[in-house]
């Protein structure tokens, strides 16, 4: 009997938030069946439609959003114009709200928006990253986006939802246009659209849980192709926790000191990008210490793939000294690997 | 006997029988998706190519199939319809946010566009200023030089990878076999109809895929595109369906998962991890790269278990390439039969007496239906291979007569990016009021 | 412990095989929708895009902008020469006389002209349609609509009689985002074999608005926006669910930067749309959009304010069909045809997708003069045409792409759709009220009809022998023969109103008849089937066959009226021009009372 009546009080909870932000789309609908439709309704009341000042041709001036917590903290990603004074927030039952900024985080590039609770009828319905077991994510996982792409939804319209799967994960050699993406934690690649208007929405698992914030579309430099991506939600936490919990965050000190390897590459005249190929390799170096000779191609490090010359200096830039990578080479027709152990310039 | 608990299990499990078959089968088709994932993980591995130039191959060149049009059929230039002097009284949505004047469109609004009906581009047609993106798709796609993938063929180290990862003709190929490490591959043969290649490995004991022969794949079933060239314990995945069988006259499927560099060379697999193909850049026309169309939905999946006979002869070091007779059809004859319009000099089917007005009603046998049927016959046969047809030809009153053997000649193209003139199958946009 | 076992194994099925077994259903229901799903091309210009059989006759759905304009330069072909058994007959018949063979050859190619070719001012030479089958066919472009981008094509058969694979129209509105859909068509005319694509994917969002290219043509006012790749080529092709009905037709994509590619956004007409225009495409007419000549939009200020949220009117002329009506600037606009009106979009969706001239109803609270509103009035008002620049073929119901054939094979096929009834015998008795009082009756067994009207009561018994004369009028006390106008009174209400038709006896009654167009009553799509005679008389039935009014020329009013049915509710326009204050009511019975058709009764 208790069981019944607990499962009839969640249930009337349920519903009445459902019920809280009022008959919010402007066309009668049936109920959902599918699990795709369940999760896309359960989720489309904390998305928000976000506009800024008229943008540029090159910055749209409008996005998505994700609610975060029932004071109205707002997370988008900061890719459009936010002017003060003139962002605004449409939320799912059409009303529309002004937003105060936060500052962004830079490395990240979302930002909090913030808008009066006061002003909304009803309750907001928050989103938050999930738990690490609950985060994991793998390969093929089938996935829903939600955004408002190319703006087709207005007002109390729903915004768009595509589905598909993660692609997988990737880190290196992404760009937004001709910007290195500064982020370097792995994102979430998927074949779930992405299109301008979208970026600031979510990706979620089938089942619900927030996995990802979409991320303007991407190009990698690995196929020359333009990518749908998303940042892992949990890689927000440390941001909305310090602005929407108010928890201090610890100044990471960018002291960067360049690893040696002793190692100097054969720099073809003439040639845009030539291949890794040795020149010389110092006397006491990490580079002898593994056994590279002249004319030895570097193909790879740990996971990175070396084409050129630039690539090996890009891709180092990642390490710190102390750290042990895996190389690999070809010599001749034979391919070598080994461990070479970077270490700081010695001092002249 | 106790009946007690047997009773209240029955009474929790009767519940669950009840239900209809197909409880939400996305979710059920995720752990199978997975399973299929680590099936297939150990025979897809990691091609890496290194050194060459970026150079164009082939020459243009005329192909078999409806005649282009001539330069007479130019657009009409329809005259500017007088629009009725009412002001805008269609209601535009506004954001509020927006200084309300009614007229104005909303620029940021993205303007979709009527999809075109496949009709070529008109070098004539002038493009307006804020249409320039909605042009055609750029024909030069410039390749980087990323990992690509392949699929093991034989446990003794024969590789299928693209002829995509060969378009650089690199100086240097790696084949990284998951758990069994990194090798030097040697290019050996390839079919540029089919855009696979052949490369081999020295090395034993290489887990090996089942392969589904495509009398056996269906035109709805799931299609999973998996790839290597983001480097990590999971191969990457695209989901899909199988769209349609027999395209690029019979030889791929074609998937609506996206492929791109990502997943070329990659095998495309069924839920239970079987392969149906092989990931490849194509395109119908044989004269690009068919790279522009990655990650649009139309993805082409050479097909393997069929071509027993073509791998053997990609093993021997052969360069295959499409076949060529040298016709062009006429588009207005529905049939029977196909009705040449022309035959291009030094094309196999001048050389064998072909000519205008013909009417090709038999190959090898089998009744043309029409134009379209002719080319599938036709345009699925390699250079080399040969056909015997059967002609009516001008004179009314003649019998129709065998003609052939004629050997089909290398297609004078191949499936290689030409170059920034390159242009996918073309297709324009029609001007709202006018122009074809 | 056996059944416990058994029970066991049930519920733990490997997943796969459940996977595996959904897997072949999709491709079940894909593989018999696929042969409907055709390619349409030019006959002589390279291009094309994509369309779905609707109906067994063989006609095809598919976009305008695929289509075109018509031919400018086409001719229609000559007529042909009488076929040599048809002169042998006539010479037979005429012997010994002195007959002009060319005044007849005249005359019977003027009737194959009525019969075979369109009469509007302009014509499509005929489109080359691929199907799965490997086949290519002739098809005739029957009716455009060049305002929201459809058109419908009818194959011509190859050998008499021939029939193709089809698919029928769903019910779009019952679409959800995250539903599961399939596209299917001809991108990039890959198709050599003409086989059809098929993508898959999911509703990304619902009755999404687009504004239309040039002079308002091909706008998509209520569509659906997908994920399944559409791409350049899939134009015109079907969209279907996963219980494989046709829910829309793509149309349209969303592109970025890469050219022009799918980019998971694609655009599809939606069914019920299509539906509202079917009656009008199948006729082979070029149809037309309506409009309320006004434009709304949006507030969205606190409560409190003057404008409080809602809908509001913008922009309108003094002389528009709303304005005439007593809706002016600035009222709010709370509801179109019983449907709660809350966004600008919304609005522009609802009549977006209605045709002109369909008669509509909308709620408003007028602004008061000192601020705040009045109380909701509701107006009853005829949607205008909406002017798409694109040139229409004539005027009125010369207006024609298709020919009387194509008309016939039309209406037949659709009356062989309709659910065969065997009911027995009923009578109907249909009362209608009109303004001041006065009421109509019409009473009916099948063959006899009884019509009182105001106080006079006309009486039409079996009128199988043609001549009208078993009938009589009682009048003023006196029962007396029926006057000319009389008789043609009854006989047009009889062979006009499918009310009084019984079930079983529809296809009879409409065995002359031909389909002429569409009209939307009361909400929903109906047919409209021109009888043979004087009279302008045209018989009214909706998409499933019931009854939905009718209209003819009335000798006793002297004027034109057209009366909406559905159900009780009642709409009557005479002259164009509504007459208010109808209402109506319904009886059927088992057997009719037989003082009803007696003379001295």
């Amino acid at each position: 009997m208790r069981t019944a009546m607990m499962v009839l009080a969640a249930a009337s909870v349920l519903s009445a938030q459902k019920a809280d932000f009022g008959k919010a789309y402007s066309f009668d609908e049936r109920k959902p069946k599918t699990q795709i439709e369940r999760t896309v309704d359960k989720l489309m009341p904390s998305i928000v439609k976000i506009h800024g000042a008229s943008g540029l041709a090159t910055i749209k001036s409008y996005a998505t959003g994700i609610i975060v917590s029932d004071q109205g903290h707002i997370v988008t990603l900061d890719q459009i114009l936010l002017q003060k004074d003139r962002t605004r927030v449409v939320l799912y039952d059409g009303s529309v709200h002004e937003a105060i900024l936060y500052p962004a985080d830079e490395k990240l590039l979302v930002r909090i928006l913030k808008i009066d609770p006061e002003e909304v009828d009803g309750k907001l319905q928050p989103l938050w990253p999930p738990s690490e077991e609950q985060a994991t994510y793998r390969n093929g996982q089938f996935v829903v986006s939600l955004g408002n792409s190319f703006r087709l939804a207005e007002f109390s319209e729903k915004v768009s939802a595509t589905f598909g799967v993660v692609v997988g994960k990737a880190n290196t050699a992404l760009r937004y246009r001709m910007a290195d993406v500064k982020y370097d934690n792995d994102i979430i690649l998927t074949d779930a659209c992405n299109n301008p208007g979208h970026y600031g929405g979510g990706l979620f698992t089938l089942d619900g849980r927030w996995i990802g914030l979409n991320m303007r579309l991407l190009d990698s430099k690995e196929t020359n192709t333009m990518w749908s991506a998303a940042i892992p939600s949990r890689d927000l936490l440390p941001y909305l926790e310090e602005r929407v919990l108010g928890k201090k965050r610890e100044v990471e000190t960018d002291k960067v000191v360049p690893v040696w390897t002793g190692i100097t590459l054969f720099e073809q005249a003439g040639r845009q990008s030539p291949p890794a190929y040795v020149e010389r390799v110092k006397r006491d170096s990490p580079g002898r210490t593994l056994g590279l000779r002249v004319d030895d191609l570097i193909v790879r490090i740990d996971d990175f793939s070396i084409r050129s010359c630039s690539e090996l200096r890009s891709v180092l830039k990642k390490y710190v000294p102390g750290q042990t990578v895996k190389v690999m080479w070809k010599r001749g027709t034979r391919v070598m690997t080994g461990d070479m152990t970077l270490s700081e310039e010695p001092k002249k | 006997m106790n009946l007690r608990p047997a009773i209240v299990l029955f009474g929790l499990l009767l519940p669950l029988a009840a239900q209809p078959g197909n409880v939400d089968e996305f979710l059920k088709l995720e752990p199978v998706l997975q399973a299929a994932l680590k099936k297939a993980g150990p025979y897809l591995v990691t091609v890496e190519t290194f050194g060459g130039t970026r150079h164009t191959l082939g020459k243009d060149g005329p192909m078999d199939g409806p005649a282009p049009p001539t330069p007479r059929q130019k657009p009409k230039q329809v005259p500017k319809l007088e629009p009725k002097p009412l002001p805008d009284e269609l209601p535009v949505p506004l954001d509020p946010a927006q200084p309300a004047t009614p007229s104005e469109q909303d620029p940021e609004k993205h303007e979709p566009v009527p999809m075109p009906d496949g009709k070529p581009q008109d070098p004539q047609d002038k493009e307006k200023d804020d249409k320039k993106k909605l042009g055609l798709v750029a024909g030069g796609f410039q390749q980087a030089q990323g990992k690509t993938s392949g699929i093991v063929l034989t446990s003794d180290g024969w590789i299928m990878i693209s002829r995509f990862a060969l378009n650089l003709d690199p100086t240097t190929i790696l084949i990284n076999v998951p758990g069994h490490g990194t090798y030097h591959a040697q290019r050996v043969g390839e079919d540029t109809s089919r855009g696979i290649a052949l490369v081999k490995i020295e090395v034993e004991g290489l887990p090996v895929p089942e392969f589904v022969h495509p009398d056996n794949i269906h035109v709805g079933q799931w299609a999973f595109a998996l790839g290597r060239t983001f480097a990590e314990d999971d191969p990457t995945v695209h989901l899909g369906i199988v769209s349609a069988k027999q395209r690029l006259f019979g030889r791929a499927l074609q998937i609506d998962a996206y492929t791109s560099p990502a997943n070329y060379g990659g095998a495309v697999v069924d839920i239970h991890g079987r392969v149906l193909g092989i990931a490849v850049p194509l395109s119908p026309s044989g004269r690009n790269a068919g790279v522009e169309w990655y990650d649009s939905g139309i993805g082409f999946a050479t097909t393997i278990a069929d071509i027993p006979d073509l791998i053997e002869r990609m093993k021997n070091g052969e360069i295959l390439q499409r076949g060529w007779l040298g016709v062009q059809l006429s588009t207005s004859h529905l049939g029977p039969g196909a009705k040449i319009t022309g035959t291009p000099k030094d094309g196999a089917a001048k050389e064998a007496g072909l000519r205008k007005g013909d009417i090709i009603m038999k190959v090898d046998g089998v009744d043309v239906l029409n134009g379209p049927h002719f080319m599938m016959l036709v345009s699925s046969r390699l250079g080399g291979d040969s056909c015997t047809l059967v002609v009516q030809k001008k004179q009314k009153d003649s019998e129709p007569v065998e003609v052939g053997p004629i050997v089909l000649k290398d297609a004078p193209w191949s499936e290689q990016r030409k170059g920034k003139e390159d242009l996918p199958a073309s297709f324009s946009l029609p001007e709202p009021e006018g122009g074809r | 412990m056996m059944l416990l076992a058994v029970l066991a194994s049930c519920v733990m099925q490997d997943p796969i095989d459940a996977v595996a077994a959904s897997e072949a259903h999709r491709v079940a229901v894909i593989d018999r929708c696929a042969q409907a799903v055709c390619s349409v091309m030019s006959m002589d210009a390279p291009g094309g895009g994509s369309g779905v059989i609707f109906d067994p006759a063989g006609f095809v759905l598919t976009n305008y902008h695929v289509v075109g304009k018509p031919d400018d330069d086409y001719k229609l072909p000559d007529p042909p020469q009488p076929p040599e058994a048809v002169l042998e007959a006539w010479r037979q018949q005429t012997e010994g006389d002195d007959p002009d063979e060319a005044a007849f050859i005249a005359k019977w190619q003027k009737e194959w002209r009525r019969e075979h070719q369109p009469s509007g001012a302009s014509h499509y030479k005929n489109k080359k349609i691929g199907l799965p089958d490997g086949k290519l066919y002739e098809g005739v472009v029957l009716g455009i609509d060049p305002g929201s981008d459809l058109a419908v094509i009818r194959l011509l058969p190859k050998v008499a009689g021939q029939t193709w694979p089809s698919c029928t129209l769903g019910n779009s509105d019952a679409l959800l985002v995250g539903e599961t859909v399939f596209a299917m068509g001809n991108p990039f005319l890959l198709a050599t074999d003409f086989t059809p694509t098929v993508t898959f994917g999911i509703v990304s969002g619902t009755h999404r608005y687009q504004e239309g290219q040039g002079n308002r043509m091909l706008v998509y006012p209520d569509c659906i926006q997908v994920d399944a790749p559409v791409n350049p080529g899939n134009s015109g092709g079907p969209l279907f669910n996963e219980a494989g009905e046709v829910i829309g037709i793509n149309g349209r994509i969303s592109i970025g930067d890469r050219g022009r590619v799918n980019v998971g956004v694609g655009f599809a007409i939606a069914a019920n749309q299509i539906k509202n225009f079917l009656g009008d495409l199948v006729a082979g007419r070029h149809t037309e959009h309506g409009t309320l000549d006004m434009s709304a939009w949006f507030m969205n200020s606190r409560a409190g304010k003057t404008h409080k949220r809602g809908v509001f009117v913008q922009q309108t002329f003094a002389d528009s069909i709303v304005a005439k009506a007593g809706v002016a600037l600035g009222d709010e606009i709370t509801s179109f045809n019983g449907i709660e009106v809350r966004s600008a979009n919304q609005l522009a969706t609802l009549v977006g997708v209605l045709p002109a001239g369909t008669w509509v109803t909308l709620s408003h609270r007028p602004q008061a003069a000192l601020g705040g509103f009045g109380d909701e009035r509701e107006v009853t008002v005829k949607l205008t045409a909406l002017d798409t620049g694109s040139s229409r073929d004539g005027t009125g119901d010369d207006a024609r792409l298709g020919s009387r054939i194509d008309r016939r094979i039309a209406k037949d096929q659709i009356v062989n759709s309709w659910p065969e009834s065997s009911e027995p015998g009923v009578t109907v008795q249909w009362t209608r009220r009109g303004p001041d009082g006065s009421k109509l009756v019409a009473i009916t067994d099948g063959e006899r009809i009884r019509l009182e009207i105001a106080r006079s009561v006309l009486v039409s018994l079996d009128e199988k022998e043609g001549d009208g004369t078993q009938g009589f009028a009682k009048a003023n006390g006196e029962v007396r023969d029926l006057t000319a106008d009389e008789r043609e009174r009854l006989r047009r209400e009889r062979i006009s109103n499918p009310v009084l038709w019984p079930r079983a006896a529809v296809a009879a009654h409409l065995q002359h008849a031909l389909l002429v167009g569409g009209v939307h009553v009361h909400g929903a799509p109906a047919y409209r089937f021109a009888l043979p005679g004087d009279g302008d008389c045209e018989a009214w039935l909706f998409l499933d066959g019931t009854p939905a009014g009718f209209a003819f020329r009335d000798p006793m009013r002297r004027a034109h009226v057209q009366w909406f049915v559905r159900d009780t509710k009642l709409r009557v326009v005479v002259d164009g021009e509504l007459e208010t204050g109808w209402s109506s009511g319904m009886r059927a019975t088992g057997k009719p009372e037989d003082q009803w058709f007696r003379r001295d009764a």
